[in-house]
């Protein structure tokens, strides 16, 4: 062999030992050690929260509301969410959208609305039939990434009770993820009433895991478990559910009734009330616990799963919305015995002074304001109240404004001071959702002329100025004074318990699983503040017993035949204002009509709201102090004794194991002159 | 030493002087057989990006292409089995010629890809150049030192390593990292056999570590090529997976893939990191050989070792016995490729050597280098046919 065979060898004798350490590379890595994923899943692990049971909802009587019931629902894992990003399983994702009926676009959205980890996945349908449910367990290969699985939903005993109070849950979103670091993705969150509010005692304490994972993802072994789960706590709530059920009932009924009664200021031109909204609040006047909280319309908390953005349209009068502490409307002359306070407090009209009604107009330079109905001797507060005086309360808000225009600021704004004193224009630390309103003074009068005319100087200062004609509205609640329903009652409630007003409470305690109770500071009764009624309060009840015993009372009517063994009703009537009822002069056609090539259209004609809020001391309790305050708000139901009243009659009558009189038979007559107010 | 080979037995069984006879048949056979087994396991990678087929093989865009190519390689191989390779020897300063502006222009009009700019558009393919230097480089080299029979002095030396140097120049300017290795592991095999003196290899041993280290240490190579070759000695380090760089995370999952295959395999199309949406990137081209160890395990793994030894001895084999000096150093600069290729492909999947973007011949899908590769089986053939 010559030199360049001697150096091929070499060269074959290099290339024999590659070849034959990449054999022996092979052996060792396949056959002798073990597989490589074992060392990986070492410094490998994830965590996996398994939820626990929601808490259960009860009410007073320990009557279950809320619990939970297993929804069957496809899941897809976060594979098939890469799918919509590449094209490996882009074909899937049409497939799994006409299974469950949706677009591709839906699907993609709840794939891509989240971030995923690798072993967790999202609920793209619940409550699947079964051709869904058989369809994906049969032909898993055509789905892959896709699961049947089962899910805990809510369940409701009575799905249209109170469902404003007892709230609706949703989808996790990123931000609950930022906030709330062992989240599930896929878990369900209150989002509003006390679904919301008790969202950490409800939750419970999810059962955590670790597990080991390969390379890919896949788990290796078995969980090891790191936290024990804990069920969420049980809410145990102050609302009777029988009384809310019936409070609603009678609610819709009053509600029917007023749409068929004539708009009193639109007679002419033949229209109904509408009765849009309304609310039924019923207190507890000694802790301010709330036994009933209605608000319509109502909506049912089963049918409405995930559709609730379409539900909640203006053009629906936002059912989901709780009209009994989140909406506001002006109080009307119930507001009177805020301005009554305010009265005999700066010493403007002695409580036994009688003031003079005349023709129940009030003159002022450039500016006069009547109650055309109300005209007649002089009346005393006492009076005053009961047959819900105007002018005497025009009277009292212009002469304190006099005051304020002095600079007396402390007596000036007295009417402002005592409301704010009975929880108006604040929130009331309700545990739902709430609105806290707004009472009107100079500087709310600057910032409403300063949105109104953002960009001319000349109109901003023209309107700026805080007039008599603010006071005087406020003094019988009108003007700019908003209020919730609940406000209204919670401050009648602080009248029948003599001074208390109290922080309104839903739940009466939170226990856990074993039934023992959980400490909550949201539970506990508080008191917000006190109001001294001085020697007044005699006659404040009188006025307002007088409301509903006197013949010329507003609520006379509403009132007549129920049995006087039931025990002690006070209460007053409101019928405010909530639209312009300015007159065109020439036309005499009401401004709020306009009229497009001969069609009229009503729409901003808002009717009077009606409300009747009373004090209610059943038979064999204490009749000074009574024990419940029930408030009926009807907007667009016209006046207070026609619709709220009778709402609240039956609502007693209810109380009593009484059949309740028809609220039609209630408003039979023509509306009785002199009731108004 | 086969008794087919000596040309005394071939007359004895071959009165006729037979030309099929004459042919390498065994090495046509296992290439065709890589060619088959590599198709397969594309195939079974490639089913995961059309995972819902009526017709698996229409469908599939990938298989399409790569049978596109293996057929572009047949009849790159056919024409260059025709030529006589011998008109090699006049004609290589020409190819050498037209190579070196093919490898610079790509640098200014190439596609790039993943850091390397190693591609010129063709249509709806793309051809990369340096794949076809590479064989430029064997033939030159080849040519060069056959023609120039004596001393193999230091002059000779400088005058080859320019010859080589500079198309390995041209495809470091791609960034083409892989390839150069092969091109000079090419080389060193050539100059070996064409009579380096062990004091020139030492020298021109120590010359390149200088350099290599001055290379490093002046910032010409940049952070990325450095880590990638220097990336598969720190694997033994388990880092969680958000925190592997991509050449941790691509060496941990081929190591574990093909790990996972133990004798015969988890199945074709059933490999947990091979058969998945997110397992082994670039496992079709660079890393299809972790498709083979984890579906097929040791069996499959070792039965492809084995075609690629028989196609490395055929070569290694006219080394061996050839009087042409040409052919003997053509061959030999085959069985350097093939050997380093298959060795730095299979080893850096199974974390012996550093991930470099160099294909396994015949397997990896790619175009480019299975048609280069087929002219190369095609020369062999051609060398075998007509040596004696």
């Amino acid at each position: 062999m010559n030199d360049s065979r001697v150096r091929v060898h070499i060269v074959g004798v290099v290339v024999a030992a590659l070849f034959c350490s990449l054999l022996a590379r092979l052996w060792f890595l396949q056959i002798s050690e073990k597989p490589v994923a074992v060392d990986l899943t070492n410094s490998e692990s994830r965590l996996i929260h398994t939820l626990t049971s929601r808490g259960l909802i009860f009410d007073s009587a320990g009557r279950l509301l809320v619990g939970n019931r297993i929804s069957w629902a496809i899941t897809a894992d976060a594979k098939l969410r890469a799918a919509s990003h590449d094209s490996t399983l882009r074909n899937v994702v049409p497939v799994v959208a006409k299974l469950l009926g949706k677009s591709v676009q839906e699907i993609t959205h709840q794939l891509d609305e989240r971030v995923l980890g690798p072993l967790e996945s999202v609920v793209l349908a619940a409550d699947v039939n079964r051709v869904v449910q058989r369809t994906v367990v049969e032909r898993a290969e055509e789905f892959p990434h896709v699961t049947l699985a089962a899910i805990e939903l809510r369940w409701y005993a009575k799905p249209s009770i109170a469902p404003q109070v007892l709230g609706y849950l949703g989808q996790v979103s990123q931000d609950d993820l930022l906030r709330h670091i062992d989240y599930d993705p896929n878990e369900l969150i209150g989002r509003s009433g006390l679904e919301s509010v008790y969202q950490a005692s409800l939750r419970g304490g999810p059962t955590t895991e670790r597990v080991a994972v390969d390379a890919t993802g896949q788990v290796v072994g078995d969980p090891a478990p790191v936290a024990a789960g804990r069920p969420g706590f049980n809410v145990h709530l102050t609302v009777d559910s029988d009384l809310q059920a019936f409070a609603q009932q009678a609610l819709e009924e009053g509600m029917r009734v007023a749409r068929t009664e004539y708009n009193e200021d639109l007679k002419a031109y033949g229209q109904f009330y509408r009765a849009t909204t309304g609310a039924v609040v019923i207190v507890d006047t000694r802790d301010g616990s709330l036994k009933t909280v209605a608000s319509s319309p109502g909506y049912n908390n089963t049918d409405t799963l995930g559709q609730f953005s379409a539900l909640n349209s203006k053009a629906n009068h936002t059912p989901l919305l709780n009209h009994a502490t989140q909406e506001l409307y002006a109080p009307g002359s119930t507001f009177k015995l805020v301005s009554a306070v305010a009265s005999v407090n700066t010493g403007t009209f002695p409580a036994y002074l009688p003031v003079a009604q005349g023709d129940g107009c009030l003159l002022r330079p450039g500016f006069k304001i009547c109650q055309p109905d109300k005209s007649g001797p002089p009346v005393d507060l006492q009076r005053a109240l009961t047959v819900s005086s105007d002018i005497y309360f025009y009277k009292v808000g212009d002469a304190l404004w006099t005051r304020w225009k002095q600079g007396d600021h402390k007596a000036g704004y007295a009417i402002q001071t005592a409301a704010r004193l009975f929880g108006f224009g604040k929130r009331t630390g309700v545990d739902a959702d709430e609105t806290s309103g707004s009472v009107p003074d100079e500087v709310w009068k600057r910032k409403l002329a300063h949105a109104l005319y953002p960009k001319d100087a000349v109109a901003e200062d023209a309107n700026n100025d805080w007039n008599p004609g603010d006071n005087i509205g406020l003094a019988v609640g009108q003007g700019g004074l908003l209020v919730s329903p609940l406000q209204l009652a919670n401050a009648y409630a602080a009248l029948a318990n003599d001074g208390t007003v109290w922080r309104p409470r839903l739940v009466d305690s939170v226990t856990d699983a074993q039934g023992n109770a959980v400490e909550s500071k949201l539970t506990a009764p508080k008191a917000n503040s006190h109001v001294d009624f001085g020697g007044i309060r005699d006659v404040l009840m009188n006025g307002f017993a007088g409301v509903v015993t006197d013949p010329k009372g507003t609520a006379f009517d509403a009132f007549q035949g129920i049995p006087a063994s039931i025990g002690a009703i006070r209460g007053k009537t409101g019928t405010a204002q909530a639209g312009n009822k300015d007159v065109d002069k020439t036309t005499k056609q009401p401004l709020c009509i306009k009229t497009v090539n001969g069609v009229s259209n009503f729409k901003d004609c808002l009717g009077d709201t009606s409300w009747f809020v009373s004090m209610y001391a059943p038979a064999g309790t204490d009749q000074v102090h009574p024990q419940y305050v029930i408030l009926a708000m009807v907007q667009e139901g016209g006046r207070g004794g026609r619709i709220a009243a009778p709402i609240v009659r039956q609502i007693i009558e209810h109380m009593n194991h009484l059949t309740p009189t028809p609220i039609r038979q209630l408003t039979a007559g023509a509306p009785v002159a002199g009731a108004r107010g | 030493m086969s008794l087919m080979a000596t040309p005394e037995r071939r007359r004895l069984f071959d009165p006729h002087n037979s030309r099929a006879l004459r042919f390498d048949w065994l090495l046509l056979i296992a290439v065709g057989a890589i060619c088959s087994y590599g198709l397969l396991m594309i195939y079974s990678v490639a089913r995961y990006t059309n995972p819902v087929l009526k017709h698996p093989l229409s469908a599939s865009y990938d298989i399409q292409r790569q049978a596109i190519a293996l057929l572009v390689g047949v009849a790159a191989a056919t024409v260059v089995f025709l030529i006589d390779y011998r008109k090699l020897r006049d004609f290589w300063p020409l190819l050498y010629g037209l190579s070196l502006p093919m490898l610079l222009a790509v640098r200014f009009v190439g596609v790039n890809t993943g850091g390397t700019t190693a591609w010129f558009n063709v249509g709806p393919f793309q051809f990369q150049p340096s794949e076809v230097g590479k064989l430029v480089l064997i033939v030159s080299m080849a040519g060069f030192l056959s023609v120039h029979e004596g001393d193999f002095d230091a002059w000779r030396l400088a005058q080859t390593i320019m010859l080589a140097g500079a198309p390995m120049a041209l495809v470091m300017l791609q960034n083409d990292l892989g390839t150069m290795l092969v091109m000079v592991v090419c080389a060193v095999a050539i100059l070996v056999v064409a009579g380096l003196k062990p004091v020139q290899m030492l020298v021109l041993t120590l010359v390149t570590i200088t350099l290599l280290l001055g290379l490093v240490q002046g910032g010409v190579f940049d952070k990325y090529q450095i880590r990638r070759l220097t990336g598969f000695l720190d694997q033994k380090v388990t880092v969680p997976v958000e925190k592997q760089d991509d050449v941790q995370f691509e060496s941990v999952r081929a190591k574990s893939a093909i790990s996972g295959g133990g004798i015969g395999g988890q199945g074709l199309y059933k490999g947990k990191l091979t058969n998945t949406v997110d397992g082994v990137p670039v496992q079709k081209s660079d890393f299809i050989f972790t498709a083979v160890g984890e579906q097929l395990g040791f069996v499959g793994g070792a039965g492809l070792l084995a075609l690629y030894a028989l196609i490395v001895w055929r070569a290694w084999r006219i080394s061996a016995t050839t009087d042409d000096r040409f052919a003997q150093l053509i061959a030999i600069g085959f069985v350097a490729m093939f050997t380093f290729q298959v060795f730095e492909n299979i080893g850096m999947t199974m974390g012996m050597m550093p991930i470099t973007g160099i294909p396994l011949p015949f397997m990896s899908y790619g175009g480019s280098a299975m048609i280069a590769y087929w002219a190369a089986i095609g020369l062999l053939a051609n060398i075998h046919y007509r040596r004696h």
